[in-house]
C-alpha cells in the first residue's frame, strides 16, 4: 500500500492555506470506512437489498453508472494539496483505469471502480485526509466556492472559512441526511460572484454591515436541472453568530414540508415556489424565533480557529513585474490563464484541462503526479479545482512562470483558452452516465476541434459553452452564454441549444433558440451563432453583451433559415 | 416486535390500542386522529405519522406521554424533524419511539435528534444496531 | 424500468443488467448465465418477457434491452453499453 505522507508531516512552509484534518476528522473518518465496508459486506451477503444500499452507498459516493461503478471524491470547497492530487493519481491507478474526470461540483470522478474496491479506495482516499461523503444522496453535498478564495483581489473575507464551518456542520447531520432532494451550498466572499450563488438551493455572499460586523446575504431555492430558476433573497444580512440555526431553520421547513410525492419537484425551489418567497420566508422565521439560538450560536473563537488553519502562507516580499518572454505564445498564455493575486509579485495560474479534442476536465494518474510535483515546485503545495473543470495552482511568483509555462506545456495543461469557446464545460454524458440522454463529451471534442484556432477564438472573446448530457443539467447548460442540452428522440441523440445564460452576478437562464439538431448538425450550429455574432456585434462587444442587444431573432433566423 | 434502548432490548410498556377499541386502563398508545378528537386523559402514548404539522406536534407535546414516529420509508426523513422539534421546540421529555422503516445505519442519527427507542421488526438482526451506537466517537453537531 | 416497456415493441430484446460486485455491463446466455460479451447474449422475443426477468442476487438492474431487427442494440445508450465509451478512453489498466 502506498503510503500517502500525511498533510502534517510536511514542514510548514509547505502548508499553504489547507485545512489540516485534526485527529476528530481523521478517527471520523476511519469509522466512517469501516462502517462502509460493512455495509457492503451486508449488501454481497443478501442481507440488504439494492433498494436499502443504494442510499447507503450514495451517501458514500458511489453511483451505478451504465459501466461500473463510479465514485465521486469530495474536493472540499475545491482545495486539494499536492499530497492530495498525488493520492488521487494512486487511486486511478489502483481502482480505476488511470484517469478521472473533475467535475463542475469540484468534485473528482472515477469511472471504473467495483463495488469489492470500493472501501479500500475510501480508506486510500482517508490516508490523504480526503473522502466521498456526501457527494451523492438526498443530503448536503459539497460546498462549493470561488477558487481564488484567499488570494483574489477583489475578495471581502475568505469565503473557504465558512465553507469548512458548513462542511463539518454538514457532515452526517443527524436530521438533514434524508432530505427530499439533493442539496447544494455555494458560497462567494468577493465582489464578483465566482461560485454562481444563485443557482444553488442556498447561496450565501459574504459581506459586512456598517460596522464591519460579518453576515451573509442568503438566496434559497434557485437551481438548474428541470424548471431552472434563480434564486431569490431570503435575508439580506444573517449575523454570523447566527448562520447555523438560520440554515437549520431553512432545512428543517424543507425537510418537513418539501415535495416527496414526485422526485421532479422535490427540490426546494419548489417548496419557494408554491409558498412564494415572502410565504417561505415567514416560516423560516418562525422556526428561527422558536430555536433556542444560543445553542446554535457561531462561537467567534471556533471561527477563529478555523480561519487560522487557512492562515496565508509565507510569502516572499515581491514587487508587480511585467513578466516577458522571447516565445510570443508566452504572453498570450499569460493574458488568458493568469490572474495577479492581492499579494504583490504573486498570481494564480490557471491549467486548461481542455485541450483541442480532449475529454473536458478529464486528467491522466501521470499528469496529476507532474502537476502535483509543480504544486510543489510553484505553489506552496496547493491547487484548486474550478467549477470549470480545470485546476489551479494559487500561489505562483510572477517570476517563475516562463519556466512553469514551458512545463505546462510539454504536459498538455497550457492551452491558452481559460474564458473562451473551446474552455467548454461538459458532463460526462452518455458515455458514462446512466441517466443521459446523450453524449456530451464527444460533442466538446468536436467542437473544440472545429474551433482549434487560438487566433480566432481570441477574436470570438469571452464566451461559456455549457453542455449536459440530460435534463439534470450537470454542466450548467442553462448558464451558458451558449447551453447544449441532450435529447433524446427514440433512441437518437438529439441537442438542444439556449443562448444568453450567465452563472455571475448577473445570472440569468438562457432561452431556447428553436428545434434540437441532430448530432451531425451541432457543430454547425455553433459555428452559425457565432458567425452572426461575429456579423452583428459592435466595437467591443462580448458575446452576451451582442445577445442582450439583439435577443434571440437573428440567431433563429440564421440557424433556421436554410431548413 | 422488539423494543431497542441504548441499542439493549426492553420489554414493551406500551399497548398498541386501534382507533375502535376502548383505551384500557394501562399504557395504551392511540392514533394522533384519535388523540386529537378525544382528548383522553391520563397517561396516553400517541403514534403520529411523517406529515404531522408543528400545530399538532404542539399539542401532543403538551399532553402525551410517549409518542411513537412511524417512518413512511428508510428515505423518508421527516422524522428526523419531528423527533428534533418535539424535543427542541415543544419541551417534550417522554419516550421517543422510532418504528415503520428504520434502518441500524440510522441508529445513531434517530438517537441524535431525540428518540430514545426503536421498535424493530421480529428476528431483526441486533448486531448492527449494537455496533451503530459505539462507530462514531465524535459528531460535528448539536444533539438534540 | 422504461426500457423494458420500449422493449415490449422492438424487434428483439436481450435481457441485460449491472454485475453486483463490480458493476460491469452483463448479458443473460442461453443458458442462463450472465457474459460481459454482447455477442453471447440470447436473442430472445419480446412476447416471453415476463418470465424471464426474474430477479437473480449477483445482478443489479435487470431489464430488457430492445435490439434491431439485426441483433443489434437499437439506441446509442445500449450501443455504449454493450462497446464502451466512444471517447478513446476505456482501455483497461
Ligand atoms: S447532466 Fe445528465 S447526463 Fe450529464 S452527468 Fe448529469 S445526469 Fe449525467
Amino acid at each position: 500500500m502506498n503510503q500517502a505522507l500525511r498533510l502534517t508531516d510536511l514542514p510548514a512552509h509547505l502548508r499553504a492555506g489547507i485545512y489540516r484534518y485534526d485527529s476528530t476528522d481523521r478517527d471520523f473518518l476511519a469509522a466512517r470506512v469501516e462502517e462502509f465496508r460493512d455495509q457492503v459486506a451486508r449488501r454481497i451477503s443478501g442481507e440488504l437489498t439494492e433498494d436499502q444500499f443504494k442510499p447507503i452507498r450514495l451517501m458514500n459516493g458511489l453511483y451505478l453508472q451504465l459501466h461500473a461503478y463510479m465514485l465521486r471524491i469530495a474536493i472540499p470547497y475545491g482545495v486539494l494539496s499536492a499530497v492530495q492530487l498525488r493520492q488521487l493519481a494512486v487511486l486511478a491507478r489502483r481502482f480505476d483505469r488511470g484517469y478521472g474526470h473533475f467535475t463542475t461540483r469540484q468534485n473528482l470522478q472515477l469511472n471504473w471502480i467495483k463495488l469489492e474496491d470500493a472501501a479500500d479506495a475510501l480508506a486510500a482516499l482517508a490516508e490523504a485526509d480526503l473522502h466521498a461523503i456526501q457527494t451523492s444522496g438526498n443530503c448536503i453535498r459539497n460546498v462549493t466556492t470561488d477558487e481564488y478564495a484567499g488570494v483574489a483581489r477583489d475578495e471581502i473575507v475568505d469565503p473557504r472559512v465558512y465553507a469548512e464551518i458548513l462542511r463539518q456542520w454538514s457532515t452526517l447531520h443527524p436530521e438533514f441526511t434524508y432530505l427530499p432532494r439533493k442539496f447544494k451550498i455555494a458560497i462567494t466572499g468577493s465582489t464578483e460572484d465566482r461560485a454562481a450563488v444563485q443557482v444553488h438551493d442556498i447561496g450565501l455572499t459574504i459581506r459586512r454591515d456598517e460596522a464591519g460586523e460579518i453576515g451573509f446575504r442568503v438566496h434559497v431555492g434557485g437551481g438548474l436541472g428541470r424548471a431552472p430558476v434563480i434564486g431569490s433573497v431570503i435575508s439580506e444580512f444573517v449575523p454570523e453568530a447566527d448562520l447555523i440555526a438560520y440554515l437549520e431553520a431553512i432545512l428543517r421547513v424543507y425537510n418537513a414540508q418539501g415535495g416527496r410525492e414526485n422526485i421532479h419537484k422535490a427540490r426546494i425551489k419548489f417548496l419557494v415556489r408554491d409558498l412564494g418567497i415572502d410565504g417561505f420566508r415567514a416560516l423560516v422565521d418562525e422556526e428561527f424565533a422558536a430555536m433556542q439560538r444560543e445553542r446554535y450560536r457561531l462561537d467567534p473563537a471556533h471561527v477563529a480557529a478555523i480561519a487560522a488553519r487557512f492562515a496565508p502562507p509565507a510569502l516572499e516580499t515581491l514587487a508587480d513585474t511585467a513578466i516577458t518572454d522571447p516565445d510570443p505564445a508566452f504572453a498570450i498564455w499569460q493574458a488568458q490563464n493568469t490572474r495577479p493575486n492581492r499579494t504583490p509579485g504573486y498570481v494564480s495560474v490557471t491549467l486548461s484541462l481542455k485541450p483541442v479534442g480532449g475529454i473536458r476536465g478529464g486528467m491522466t494518474a501521470d499528469q496529476m503526479d507532474a502537476v502535483a510535483e509543480l504544486a510543489d515546485t510553484y505553489s506552496l503545495s496547493e491547487l484548486r479545482v474550478t467549477h470549470i473543470q480545470n485546476l489551479v495552482l494559487p500561489h505562483v511568483r510572477a517570476i517563475d512562470l516562463p519556466v512553469l509555462w514551458r512545463a505546462l506545456t510539454a504536459l498538455g495543461l497550457a492551452t491558452p483558452n481559460i474564458g473562451l469557446l473551446s474552455d467548454i464545460i461538459a458532463c460526462p454524458g452518455l458515455d458514462y452516465c446512466s441517466l443521459a440522454n446523450a453524449r456530451s463529451i464527444p460533442v466538446a471534442q468536436a467542437l473544440s476541434a472545429r474551433f482549434a484556432d487560438l487566433a480566432r477564438q481570441h477574436d470570438i472573446g469571452p464566451l461559456t459553452l455549457n453542455i449536459s448530457g440530460c435534463i439534470n443539467a450537470c454542466a450548467h447548460h442553462h448558464v451558458g452564454h451558449i447551453g447544449i442540452l441532450g435529447v433524446d428522440r427514440n433512441g437518437e441523440e438529439y441537442y438542444q441549444v439556449t443562448l444568453g445564460g450567465s452563472a455571475t452576478d448577473d445570472a440569468a437562464l438562457g432561452a431556447i433558440v428553436g428545434p434540437s439538431f441532430p448530432a451531425d448538425g451541432i457543430v454547425d450550429a455553433v459555428e452559425t451563432i457565432v458567425q452572426t455574432y461575429l456579423t452583428l456585434r459592435q466595437d467591443g462587444e462580448s458575446f452576451l453583451a451582442a445577445y442582450r442587444r439583439l435577443g434571440l431573432a437573428p440567431f433563429r433566423e440564421t440557424l433556421y433559415a436554410a431548413a | 416486535m422488539p423494543l431497542l434502548e441504548q441499542g439493549e432490548p426492553i420489554a414493551d410498556s406500551w399497548i398498541a390500542i386501534d382507533d375502535s377499541t376502548p383505551l384500557p386502563a394501562g399504557q395504551g398508545v392511540i392514533s394522533l386522529a384519535r388523540f386529537l378528537a378525544d382528548r383522553p386523559n391520563g397517561p396516553v402514548g400517541v403514534r403520529i405519522g411523517a406529515a404531522t404539522t408543528p400545530e399538532q406536534l404542539a399539542e401532543v407535546a403538551a399532553r402525551a406521554a410517549m409518542v411513537v414516529i412511524e417512518f413512511p420509508g428508510t428515505k423518508d426523513g421527516r422524522g428526523f424533524t419531528l423527533a428534533r422539534r418535539l424535543r427542541e421546540r415543544y419541551g417534550f421529555s417522554g419516550e421517543i419511539r422510532a418504528a415503520g422503516h428504520i434502518l441500524p445505519d440510522n441508529y445513531v442519527f434517530m438517537s441524535r435528534c431525540g428518540f430514545t427507542t426503536a421498535a424493530v421488526p421480529e428476528g431483526t438482526d441486533l448486531r448492527p444496531w449494537k455496533q451503530a451506537l459505539t462507530r462514531f466517537p465524535k459528531v460535528y453537531q448539536l444533539s438534540a | 424500468m422504461s426500457g423494458t416497456r420500449k422493449a415490449r415493441r422492438a424487434a428483439a430484446v436481450a435481457i441485460t443488467a449491472n454485475r453486483l460486485l463490480d458493476g460491469a455491463v452483463v448479458w443473460r446466455t442461453g443458458t442462463g448465465d450472465w457474459s460481459e460479451t454482447f455477442a453471447d447474449a440470447a436473442v430472445i422475443a419480446p412476447d416471453v418477457l415476463d418470465t424471464t426477468l426474474a430477479a437473480d442476487p449477483l445482478v443489479v438492474g435487470i431489464y430488457a434491452a430492445a435490439l434491431t431487427e439485426h441483433a443489434t442494440p437499437a439506441s446509442w445508450k445500449e450501443r455504449i453499453r454493450a462497446f464502451g465509451p466512444t471517447i478513446g478512453q476505456d482501455a483497461a489498466p
